[in-house]
């Protein structure tokens, strides 16, 4: 098999391709592979000038037909200083083990190579949808809006001459500008909509608005719970648009509308494709968050942001529409019957309001018309466009276990809360026998608490007037005795009248307990749902209360509450305590040593309040400002010396405590409202945060059901407000009509959701991951494929890594891996340190994981400065010089130093070398020119990471920036400042990365549909994971297209970089999950505080199964992929 | 605690463990109660006994018991409850009550299709039960009991409600588990479609002496100064306390009148008098000490004050502090506070 191949190579003088590295016997012979196989696969083994492992000679040939592997002397020469390079910075290139070959016949390319290809197949996929939206785009005058809507059960058509109605089953055009209403009062099903194509217009009225009483059968809902009232959709509330063949909607956030139609729901796709605006919207002139900021405020522009105000808006229609089209603004009034009106109202108003939804079509279609010109021309590929339509076209399958999920988290958290609630009230229980000869005075967190108390006392007693008789009980059936004690305290009962008429709560309790208690119920007026106890029911985790309850402290000082700066600690300063009036500075003292920095404080203090004491009457009101004055005026050297997180905020208390504040994570100005909210529970881990009482474990219990409690609080609204339609019977499968309850999810996708057109979702693109101590977490793994159905997909392995690395690598070598950066990204392996965040640690002396969170930091543009804040956060005994020189260490070894070279124009008057910027700013200051007109335009050099710093400057820097593999152009609102080009820098930089991420992606969706046809269901994407709906017989052959879209969407990308070769270390997925669930891994079993035993216990699902290439060959039945039926038949 | 390191209660710890049987008989009321056994068999004393109940005699009439006396509960779910005394008890090494025991038992027949999903309901409804009546609700964890060999895996499950003690000590306080029945001897129709079906059985076993032994440690187990004994107040034996300081013969004469007042309105009082007169001061405070460590949840200071103007401090167990009521709001303000 060698043979012809060597001759193939033999114009080349030198062998490079060296054969047969015989392969670690482990690696070769592992997972039953043939021992043939390996024998035949080793002929296949190549690797480059620097190492790297290269794909299998058959791949080569395949994909790259028109390129040969040969190499020149230059070439060769220019590796030798690679590889020293590689060595300098601690790279071994002899370290790296090859993996085994993959022998594969894939189906034949569509045209000369892999950039014809792709932009072949992803022409076909978008051309049924272009031939449907072009139209549209080019249709200058919609037809004319019916003078009057009929108000009709379901779809009628309006003739465009006329305007007469005819009730249809669905619309007859197959592209359509569509809009829908919901009246948020009566649900998340739709009441209205209009829809215009180029011939006519619709309308759609859902039956709930035309008949008073829904005649459609009330369905028992699915599995739920007496005591949850949950929605239950069906598909006939939604609105029908047909299926088979492809057909187009248009619509603003079109995802919200398409989330309404009844076909999206169904397990066969319908061939519906949206095209959003906002999303258009968002490539064409999308802003940073700084931007959106300023856009939302209300104040007068700065001069330098005038540019870019004029080249964007915020997303609605309304100012999207404003933008592009200009005119008189949209009016929204209308809307407000549908947020805040009843049925009843739409009804009343059912004229005005569907022309208020027509109005917005039209809109959307003035809109549509100027803006998608404005995107085929700054998104030349087909692949963005189709991308994009494959996005918008998401589907969630779930069941029955959906509503078990929302139940079982709703009751845990509702038995947590009881707990924390239970602890809180013993808690405050045991602190009211502080009471007792004040003993409070001296408790380091209750002393500021309310302790006065109330008493119970009688009125006056009328001087002449006896007391009415109070009317005891019946007393017949008493013993003579029992009548007797009766008559003899009768005069006790009848002071009853003298009791005040509003009884005080409590009396004899301090007022803060009483402030949790409710008053006993009257007799006769006991609800029976909110029972009444004895004791503090009303407390809760959020009050202010519960931290001093749990005595809690920051960095070892006792936490303090302070209205206006909000929660703070004490630290004291000074060791007598003489002057302190409340707060208990002994029991401090005793706690809390004054800390050294504070100490010198407190001998200056006394001397200047010394000073303060001599003046007058009149003038201690003058002497106490200056006193805190100079406090102020310490306070930056105290600020130097303290070490600590807290906030100074100039506050002395009872002259013998600093008032710090706790950090807030907006920044020092804002106020923490309650320690135990989500931003602080991990600092209980730390250490930071803890209770003053170690051996209390009701604080180490509350603080532990926060922290359960915080993911499912912040997450239930979105979680529970999912729109989930439930499918009928009928309208499943046959073959899963086995009496379970299925249905569907379709988010709300934002398909180019950010500047860098990453989709946005809120509920699911930001889900966690299952942790054991995360109320609720299981979310993910409750999207359920129907039985007979799998979920397949993958994560693209380190994909802005490697993204960012082949960038340097193709601009400054030429070559994969040449660079440091390139080299440690495909070779670099965590098991013998030689991967990118070991290599970082070892140089700078901090552990793995922290260099790797400071990576991703710095290649995502975060400077110096913020990797010494992280370090010092991870680190507390760092002294900030310390600090200072790690950051400093790590930045020079991975960016490297910034040079500078000179203008040709000054040649001769300076020597031709690089000059760091210091330099630089001199030579330009002497010769009084700007830094620019001295030298070019600075670059990295010396770091491991130079190379790709460089390149994407360079990117980012034009005047036109475009991502690197589908040409996509930069938002208008960032591109139009050429001046200034350091403004937005860190932003345009991550755009290059995060934005070429997205053009991956799109591919590999194309070639995803490319490969399976219509085999597969897109489910959902999260930025680098790619998930698909199967069934079960297609199922691994899906896993194997994965693979092979990973293998063509790599080669497609480093050939529009100049590259001609892939390094089989990313050639293929590390592997492909092929699971019932979707989870981030088919061996989670997702157990949460709601899901105590497990996937497989508690909901008795099996964990799936990952495949590797090798196995998804053989589990797909054989490497000849062009032999697939329907690949076949294609060709 | 005997000499064979087994525990007895005695007449104060047995009261409160016939309140707590009260408790359960009124928790789940969808129930049909089948009343008393003595039968010894039909309790899961050994592991394996956990899940073949459905063999015994007593199931079997308990069964026919349910379709002919109560056809119209005779469908999933349903619930049976019986009691059971029995000279075996449940395996429990760090308390063990002296036989013989009485066993709580719930049966809850299920629809098969949906057990697991009851069998979880269940075990959080009894764990939040017993978390009620405990000084920490903490304590309580369900910890899963892996299953004898003899036993079919995709049938049975068991798990274990434990109250636990510091880092070592542990008592199973409930028992349940869930086991499918198959065949024709047992089938009930489902609630919602009609269709008949062999039920799933959820059983839970609670032995009565050892979970009241339980509570009891519970109540001493809390990390306050004072020797409280912090009895759940709907369950304490003693709920209230009279005490005064003796002044003279109509003080006595109104402890009198107000233990009568109290008993006669069903609350339970200490023992004895039912009332407490106290010499001086310190024999006050001895006396709520008393009180405190019997765990009785409230205690009624009379003064000379009160037979001015029948104003008197209703004192608290847990707060150590007194609220000033009037002689007029008894018994009704106390009936409130026991009521939940």
């Amino acid at each position: 098999a060698s043979k012809p191949r060597r001759e193939h190579y033999a114009s080349s003088a030198i062998k490079i391709y060296r054969k047969v590295k015989p392969l670690p016997q482990k690696a070769a012979t592992a997972d039953r592979q043939p021992q043939k196989a390996s024998v035949e696969v080793s002929g296949e083994y190549s690797e480059n000038l620097v190492k790297v492992q290269m794909i299998s000679q058959n791949l080569h040939r395949q994909i790259f037909p028109q390129t040969t592997r040969h190499t020149t002397e230059e070439q060769i020469a220019a590796a030798r200083q690679h590889k020293e390079d590689l060595r300098r910075h601690g790279v071994d290139i002899e370290s790296s083990a090859p993996v085994p070959d993959v022998q594969l016949q894939l189906p034949a390319l569509q045209g000369q190579n892999i950039e014809e290809h792709f932009h072949s197949i992803a022409k076909e996929q978008v051309e049924p949808y272009e031939q449907l939206l072009l139209p549209l785009v080019q249709c200058r005058e919609l037809p004319a809006r019916p003078k009057r809507w009929e108000f009709l059960a379901g779809w009628t058509a309006y003739d465009p001459d006329d305007g007469t109605a005819t009730p249809v089953e669905q619309p007859l055009e197959k592209g359509l500008v569509f809009d829908v209403e919901v009246c948020v009062s009566a649900g998340q099903a739709p009441v209205l909509a209009t829809a215009v194509s180029t011939k006519r217009w619709y309308c759609w009225v859902s039956p709930k608005l035309t008949k008073h009483r829904l005649a459609v059968e009330k369905v028992e809902p699915c599995d739920v719970g007496a005591d949850f009232e949950r929605p239950h959709y069906t598909l006939e509330e939604l609105i029908p648009l047909g299926a088979g063949g492809p057909s187009l909607v248009v619509g603003h956030n079109v995802s919200y509308d398409r989330a309404r139609l009844r076909e999206q729901y169904r397990i066969e796709d319908s061939g519906t494709r949206f095209v959003d605006t906002m999303s258009l919207h968002m490539c064409v002139s999308g802003v940073t968050s700084y931007q959106r900021a300023m856009l939302k405020s209300k104040k007068e522009p700065a001069p330098e942001d005038l540019g870019w105000l004029e080249q964007s808006s915020l997303n609605s229609l309304v100012e999207v529409h404003r933008l592009y089209c200009g005119g008189q603004a949209l009016s929204k009034e209308p809307r407000n019957i549908f947020v805040e009106g009843t049925l009843e109202q739409v009804r009343t108003n059912f004229q005005s309001l569907v022309n208020y939804c027509a109005g917005d079509v039209e809109a959307t279609h003035r809109v549509l018309r100027v803006l998608y010109p404005m995107y085929g021309e700054r998104f030349p590929h087909p692949a963005s466009l189709a991308g994009m339509l494959e996005m918008g076209s998401a589907y969630l399958p779930v069941n029955s276990n959906w509503e078990r999920y929302i139940r079982e988290a709703q009751l845990t958290y509702e038995d947590l809360s009881i707990e924390a609630k239970y602890h809180l009230g013993r808690r405050a229980e045991e602190a009211c026998s502080l009471l007792d000869e004040e003993q409070y005075r001296s408790n380091l967190w209750l002393w500021d608490e309310d302790w006065s108390v109330q008493q119970l006392k009688l009125k006056q007693a009328p001087k002449r007037k006896s007391l009415p008789r109070v009317e005891l009980p019946e007393l017949s059936d008493l013993s003579s005795e029992q009548r007797r004690l009766y008559a003899k305290f009768q005069h006790l009962y009848d002071q009853r009248s003298l009791l005040p008429a509003r009884r005080p709560l409590l009396p004899g309790y301090p007022q803060w307990y009483r402030k949790l208690c409710r008053k006993p119920p009257t007799e006769d007026a006991e609800l029976e749902e909110d029972r009444w106890t004895p004791g503090a029911s009303e407390i809760s985790t959020g009050m202010q209360i519960a931290p001093k309850l749990l005595s809690l402290c920051w960095e070892g000082y006792p936490l303090h509450y302070q209205r206006e700066h909000g929660w703070g600690f004490l630290v004291p300063f000074r060791s007598d305590a003489a002057r302190a009036e409340r707060i208990p500075i002994q029991e401090l003292l005793a706690r809390c040593a004054v800390p050294e920095f504070a100490r010198q404080c407190a001998s200056q203090e006394e001397s200047n309040l010394a000073y303060d004491m001599l003046p007058g009457q009149l003038e201690e009101h003058l002497a106490k400002r200056q006193h805190y004055k100079k406090i102020s005026q310490k306070q930056q050297r105290l600020e130097a010396q303290y070490q600590g997180s807290g906030v100074w905020c100039n506050q002395v208390l009872d002259d013998c405590c600093f008032f710090l504040k706790l950090p807030h994570k907006n920044g020092p100005s804002f106020r923490v409202g309650s320690p135990l909210s989500k931003d602080f529970l991990n600092k209980f881990s730390e250490n930071v945060l803890s209770s003053g009482e170690p051996a209390c474990q009701a604080a180490a219990r509350v603080i532990d059901i926060a922290r359960m409690m915080s993911y499912w609080r912040n997450n239930r609204d979105r979680i529970m407000g999912q729109m989930v339609v439930w499918l009928e019977q009928e309208q499943l499968p046959s073959e899963l009509t086995d009496g379970k309850s299925y249905g569907a999810i379709c988010p709300q996708v934002v398909a180019c959701g950010t500047l860098t057109r990453r989709a946005m979702e809120p509920t699911w693109m930001t889900a966690s991951n299952s942790r054991p101590n995360r109320l609720g977490s299981e979310l993910r793994s409750m999207v359920q494929a129907p039985p007979g159905y799998r979920l397949v997909g993958a994560d693209v392995d380190s994909q802005e890594l490697w993204i960012a690395s082949v960038l340097g690598d193709a601009y400054a070598c030429g070559q994969h891996g040449a660079t440091p950066l390139g080299w440690m990204t495909l070779s670099g392996s965590k098991s013998n340190g030689s991967d990118m965040h070991s290599i970082t640690a070892k140089a700078v002396g901090i552990s793995r994981d922290h260099a790797k969170v400071i990576n991703y930091a710095r290649i995502y543009g975060a400077g110096q400065q913020f990797a010494e804040t992280l370090l010092r956060q991870f680190n507390p005994t760092f002294s900030a010089s310390e600090a200072k020189a790690k950051a400093m260490k790590m930045f020079a070894i991975t960016k490297g130093k910034r040079v500078y070279r000179l203008r040709e124009e000054f040649h001769d008057e300076l020597e031709d070398r690089g000059y760091s910027s210091y330099e630089a700013s001199r030579l330009a200051l002497q010769r009084n020119r700007t830094l620019g007109e001295v030298f070019h335009r600075p670059s990295w050099q010396g770091g491991t990471e130079s190379a790709m710093f460089n390149r994407l400057e360079e990117i980012a820097t034009g005047s036109q920036p475009k991502t690197p593999f589908l040409g996509g152009r930069l938002s208008r609102a960032l591109e139009s400042d050429a001046e200034q080009e350091q403004r937005f820098l860190p932003t345009r930089i991550n755009w290059v990365v995060q934005s070429g991420a997205v053009d991956f992606l799109h591919l590999m969706l194309v070639s995803m549909r490319w490969l399976m046809g219509p085999h597969v269901r897109f489910c959902l994407s999260f930025h680098d994971e790619l998930r698909y709906l199967v069934q079960e017989d297609m199922a691994a052959k899906a896993a194997l297209a994965m693979h092979i879209t990973n293998l063509l969407t790599r080669s497609y990308c480093v050939s529009r970089i100049g590259l001609h070769d892939l390094p089989m270390s990313v050639a293929f997925f590390s592997s492909v999950e092929v699971d019932t669930v979707l989870r981030k891994e088919c061996t989670m079993d997702c157990q949460t505080p709601s899901n105590p035993h497990g996937l497989r216990i508690g909901y008795g699902i099996q964990p799936g199964q990952s495949f590797s290439i090798s196995e998804a060959i053989d589990k797909a039945g054989g490497s000849d992929v062009s032999q697939w039926p329907w690949i076949k038949q294609r060709t | 605690v005997l000499d064979d390191s087994r525990v007895e209660l005695l007449a104060h710890g047995q009261a409160y463990g016939e309140l707590l049987k009260q408790q359960w008989l009124s928790l789940r009321p969808l129930a049909a109660y089948l009343g008393n056994s003595d039968s010894s068999v039909d309790v899961s004393a050994t592991h394996l006994q956990r899940f073949s109940f459905a063999s015994s005699k007593r199931f079997h009439s308990n069964f026919e018991q349910l379709v002919r006396e109560h056809p119209r509960k005779a469908k999933c779910p349903t619930l049976l409850k019986h009691l059971c005394t029995s000279s075996a008890c449940l395996p429990n090494p760090f308390l063990s009550h002296k036989p013989p025991v009485t066993h709580l038992i719930t049966d809850f027949l299920v629809e098969p299709y949906r057990a697991l999903e009851h069998f979880y309901n269940m075990q959080r409804e009894s764990k939040i039960w017993w978390m009620r009546y405990s000084s920490n609700p903490s304590r309580y964890r369900i910890v899963a009991r892996e299953l004898p060999a003899e036993v079919d895996a995709k049938d049975c499950q068991a798990i274990d409600i434990m109250s636990c003690y510091g880092e070592e000590c542990s008592v199973a306080v409930e028992q349940l588990s869930l086991v499918k029945l198959h065949g024709d001897d047992f089938r009930l129709p489902d609630a919602r479609t009609g269709q008949t079906l062999p039920p799933a059985v959820i059983r839970s076993v609670i032995e009565l002496e050892t979970a009241t032994c339980a509570l009891l440690v519970d109540g001493c187990d809390h990390a306050r100064e004072t020797q409280s004994l912090l009895l759940n107040r709907v369950l304490a034996p003693y709920q209230c306390g009279i005490a005064c300081q003796e002044v003279d013969g109509d003080m006595a004469d109104l402890c009198l009148h107000i233990k009568d007042v109290l008993l006669r309105a069903g609350l339970r009082l200490c023992q004895g008098n039912g009332y407490a007169l106290t010499k001086d001061a310190s024999q006050l405070r001895e006396h709520i000490k008393l009180s405190d460590m019997m765990g009785v949840p409230y205690t009624l200071l009379l003064s000379e004050q009160t037979l001015q103007n029948g104003l008197l401090q209703l004192r608290s167990r847990d707060t150590r502090l007194a609220e000033t009521i009037h002689i007029s709001d008894l018994p009704n303000y106390l009936m409130n506070m026991f009521k939940h």
